[in-house]
């Protein structure tokens, strides 16, 4: 691969944000991009700008909720939090996303381990 | 329902934008200050900590406009500035705008008018339960007679009725006039004999009591006696709504009647254009109109038969069913041998899902016409529209260049200049409806009559809304786009560039659209030309008679008890009084008038004609008294007049029209010889008239012979009087109505004037060519608009020229003749491109001269005035911005460059 740093894929980015607001609970949005860097390590590079239309759009469907709240060092800050239909999808979307990369690894396992 | 919720959100997004905007601004922003936080925390100095958050972040602007377009719907929102945008241009042009939208409103408004008009009359289906499986039983006519014929007797009706195996249900109905009395006279009321089936048949249920049912249609009425219902309007208009008026009694035509129910305001039967007041049971009929009752009649054709074809009958078969029919129905009539044309008639049906309508088949055609003329006047107004806004383009090369060159991209204009002119035209169109409605309120005051009021429903319905929504969008895209393509083409340096010199090709476009314009102008006067010199051809050919100053009224005084012997001395005294009378020129009687009191037709043979056995022509039979051609001021071409030694006992003699005796003897007398009607019955022609035209003002021969009403009693039956008197209808109505009701006021008498009979013949015609007229003339108004523009744009591009010009000695005169010789020489082509079109036209619609009336669709004399009027018309457009320049003051014309 000619890039050592993997863009985010689509869609997947949705499935991390539900993820981190699972775990963590109501986040502002720099805390959710910060999450998201350190668990994936240095793998992957988030343009910390797309992450706020994303926000956006979960919000849309139905799937996040947003209020305005102060931060730890008192600060103006919208907070976000996964609402049950988020949940509802995030498990819809984690067993898919973990049947689809079996595949994929299944696929990608050398060939002379099975022979 | 995600999707939809989505959508929702961002519609909502839509008006929550500067919430938003802060919003985003916000929370960026604490973004941002967190990010430079941390890399403070790691050693960085507050300028680097800022800017590599900035770079991580990867671009505001962009994020922000990903997040806006992710917010709301884009496409909405750039609509809306476009909106917005383009309503602040139209005001800043305020003259341009008006003079637009005026052009696009009576352009759309007269469309939708037309439109309106042909809905209601033709294309709406009936306000009834399943008006599609509705039918109407016609008789299909071959031979002289041949056509359709809707009308059938009671006894066919009954036939029909029994056709279980083809019909679910068959009903039957008549207009008529009533005469009801509200205290003292009778007042003619409009009405409807309808048969039992009819209310449940049709299925719409009463606003107040119950309809009417089989058990109503007995003679001298059902279990409740006889009974009525009456509609909305009458019931508002006479009774005031009043709740009490079930069980009220009329007395109709003398006798009383029960309401027992009131139809809802939508309901008007069957007929479109009638609108009906009272509905009464068709077998109370021979109590109503008494001896003149039709019912029982063996060969009076009067009824509408309807029907619903019988649930899952096929098409076939029940066009085959109603094939087979035809000999059964003509065994219950008495057979006529001598009439074996009558075998190869036959029964047929249409759908009347639309209803029936004889004012349909009176207008149908015109209106279509009118439609094609309406939408050429909106082209006009198009080109108009088009023009204008090439003018406008040149004033805002300037404004699109900078903004290309500030970024918008082509497309992005292209949409910005197209929702302009979709402005215009949905602006145009909203006037347009306006102008529409009031128009068909006028037209449908024009198609009424003093004795008629037609109905139409002609508000506005969903169907006319969306025709406009269609033209409106149609047509702004049609003036909209070219001038927008126009506008946007060229990259933006050399726009900015040049200032206004690239004029050349606009010019040529401007002069080809008023060109077409002309052209197009041009086909609708020669149109209107046609179709008012067919009105006035029509109106003032020698018809036989002199429509003017006669007064006709139909009497019966079989109503009133009179018979026989006692009905005849009544006519023969009618007769004597009103010739005594000082105020009355003539007067006389006839069983039939011509035109409105139409016809009795039978077939003839002359005795010393031999061809003529073989031949059996149809004439009109008129019995009359004497006097008649003198109160019609026929001419008497030879002979005599009827007089009083033509008694029943003297041999029969009747006068024969000019085309009879043309007709069979060629250059020879036909006084002395004989007609005959039927075996044991021949006339000596005592007599020849001018030709009487009878049926209709365009018919050609007529065949007709009178004969005296006296001579042949039996024939008196209701008789219509006549007379010739100077004055006007108010004067001779009472005197007639006097004169008759000296005899008993139980006669009805309803004056009218034959001349007014006559105008409601040529209504359409007459409405067709005001009209043809009125958009001719609207035409020319937008074309003259259109030449005007571009005359002035052309004076004002040559101003420096014609400074020159004048500079060099050129007279006021020279300028002003330059250009005015310019817009004659732009009429002119389109002079020439318009009247090859308009002969292709007249060849193309081969129905068009079927309306016209002598004269054909290429009458030289109309296409040359016509052609002259419009170049003249160009001329005066091109004059008064020739004046404008021939005052320029050539310094100041100079300095202007």
């Amino acid at each position: 691969m000619a890039n050592d740093k993997t863009d985010v894929l689509h869609g997947s980015l949705a499935l991390m944000v539900l993820r981190t607001l699972d775990t963590l609970g109501p986040q502002h949005g720099w805390g959710i991009a910060r999450r998201i860097e350190q668990i994936s390590g240095a793998v992957l590079e988030l343009n910390q700008g797309t992450l706020y239309p994303a926000l956006l759009r979960l919000e849309q469907m139905g799937w996040i909720s947003s209020k305005w709240g102060a931060s730890d060092n008192n600060r103006r800050a919208r907070f976000y939090t996964i609402t049950r239909a988020g949940k509802k999808q995030l498990a819809a979307e984690s067993e898919n996303w973990t049947r689809i990369s079996d595949v994929i690894a299944r696929f990608l396992k050398p060939s002379g381990e099975t022979s | 329902m995600t999707p939809l919720r989505v959508l929702l959100r961002r519609l909502r997004g839509l008006f929550r934008k500067r919430t938003m905007e802060h919003d985003l601004d916000e929370e960026l922003e604490f973004h941002l200050q967190m990010e430079s936080d941390e890399n403070l925390r790691q050693g960085m100095t507050p300028l680097q900590a800022r800017a590599a958050a900035l770079r991580r972040f990867g671009g505001i602007a962009r994020t922000k406009e990903t997040y806006r377009e992710t917010h709301a719907l884009p496409a909405i929102e750039i609509l809306l500035q476009d909106l917005r945008y383009g309503l602040r241009m139209l005001r800043r042009n305020l003259g341009f705008t008006a003079v637009a939208v005026l052009s696009l409103a009576l352009g759309i408004g007269a469309n939708t008018a037309i439109f309106t008009l042909i809905r209601a009359l033709i294309l709406k289906p009936l306000p009834v339960a399943n008006p599609r499986d509705l039918v109407q039983i016609l008789q299909i006519r071959q031979g002289i007679s041949r056509g359709f014929l809707n009308k059938w007797t009671y006894d066919s009706f009954q036939f029909f009725r029994e056709r279980s195996e083809l019909f679910s249900s068959v009903f039957a109905q008549e207009n008529i006039r009533f005469n009801v009395e509200f205290g003292e006279q009778p007042t003619p009321i409009e009405g409807v004999y309808v048969s039992g089936e009819y209310f449940p048949a049709l299925g719409v249920p009463p606003l107040l009591g119950r309809f009417l049912t089989s058990a109503d249609d007995q003679e001298s009425g059902g279990p409740d006696g006889p009974v009525a219902v009456i509609s909305y309007a009458f019931w508002i208009g006479r009774f005031a709504g009043d709740h009490t008026i079930l069980d009220r009694t009329l007395i109709v035509e003398g006798a009383p009647i029960r309401i027992v129910g009131v139809m809802p305001p939508s309901f008007f039967g069957v007929d479109v254009g009638k609108s009906p007041n009272l509905f009464v049971p068709l077998r109370l009929e021979p109590m109503l109109q008494k001896a003149s009752s039709n019912l029982h009649g063996k060969f009076v054709w009067w009824l509408d038969v309807l029907a619903r074809k019988k649930t899952g009958l096929a098409d076939s078969a029940f066009r085959a069913g109603l094939a087979a029919v035809w000999p059964r129905l003509y065994d219950i009539f008495p057979r006529k041998k001598d009439q074996p044309v009558i075998q190869s008639w036959s029964v047929g049906a249409v759908g009347a899902g639309n209803g029936i309508s004889d004012l349909r088949k009176q207008f149908s055609q015109p209106l279509y016409i009118l439609m094609g003329i309406a939408g050429v006047v909106l082209l006009i107004a198009c080109a108009n529209v088009a023009n204008l806004l090439l003018a406008r383009t040149g004033a805002r090369q300037r404004e699109v260049a900078v903004r290309m060159a500030v970024g918008a991209s082509r497309p992005r204009l292209l949409r910005q200049l197209v929702t302009e002119s979709l402005l215009l035209s949905g602006m145009g169109s909203l006037l347009g409806i306006a102008f529409a409605y009031w128009g068909c309120r006028f037209l449908l005051a024009m198609l009424s009559t003093r004795t008629q009021t037609v109905a139409l429903g002609v508000s506005p319905d969903p169907w006319v809304l969306g025709f406009t929504a269609l033209v409106a969008v149609a047509t702004g895209v049609l003036f909209g786009v070219g001038p927008a393509v126009r506008a946007t083409r060229g990259s933006a340096a050399t726009s900015l560039k040049e200032s206004s010199q690239a004029v050349t090709g606009r010019s040529l476009t401007a002069n080809l659209l008023v060109v077409s314009q002309v052209a197009l102008c041009l086909l609708l006067l020669i149109g209107a030309g046609l179709f008012v010199r067919t009105f006035w051809n029509l109106t003032n050919q020698r018809l036989g008679y002199d429509q003017r100053n006669l007064y006709v009224a139909q009497i019966d005084p079989r109503r009133a008890g009179y018979k026989g012997d006692k009905l005849i001395r009544l006519y023969a005294e009618l007769f004597e009084s009103l010739n005594r009378h000082p105020s009355v020129q003539s007067a006389s009687l006839s069983s039939n008038t011509p035109i409105a009191g139409c016809c009795w037709t039978q077939a003839f043979t002359v005795e010393e004609h031999p061809e003529s056995q073989s031949e059996r022509s149809m004439a009109y039979l008129n019995f009359v008294s004497p006097g008649f051609f003198k109160t019609f001021d026929t001419r008497l071409l030879l002979g005599r007049d009827f007089n009083t030694r033509d008694n029943p006992d003297a041999p029969l003699v009747t006068i024969v029209s000019e085309s009879i005796a043309k007709r069979y003897f060629p250059g020879v007398s036909p006084l002395g010889k004989h007609i005959v009607l039927s075996k044991d019955q021949s006339a000596e022609i005592v007599g020849v008239a001018e030709d009487m035209r009878t049926r209709e003002l365009r018919a050609g021969t007529e065949y007709e012979a009178w004969f005296d009403v006296f001579q042949s009693p039996s024939a008196a039956q209701s008789m219509i009087v006549e007379i010739r008197a100077s004055g006007s209808l108010g004067a001779a109505a009472p005197l007639l109505r006097e004169q008759v009701q000296a005899f008993s006021k139980q006669i009805p008498v309803n004056v009218d004037s034959f001349s007014e009979q006559i105008d409601r013949t040529a209504l359409s015609e007459r409405i067709t060519a005001i009209l043809a007229a009125f958009f001719g003339s609207l035409a020319v108004l937008l074309a003259c608009i259109g030449l005007y523009g571009t005359m002035s744009y052309a004076v004002i591009r040559r101003t420096s020229e014609l400074g020159i010009r004048m500079a060099l000695g050129a007279r006021t005169a020279d300028v002003t003749w330059m250009i005015v010789r310019q817009a004659i020489w732009l009429a002119a082509t389109g002079a020439m491109i318009g009247i090859p079109i308009a002969l292709l036209c007249a060849k193309l619609v081969t129905s068009f001269s079927t309306l016209l009336f002598g004269l054909q669709p290429d009458d030289p004399p109309t296409i040359a005035a016509m052609a002259l009027l419009m170049v003249c018309l160009a001329a005066m457009a091109g004059y008064f911005p020739a004046r404008r320049a021939a005052r320029l003051d050539p310094m100041k014309a100079l300095r202007n460059e």
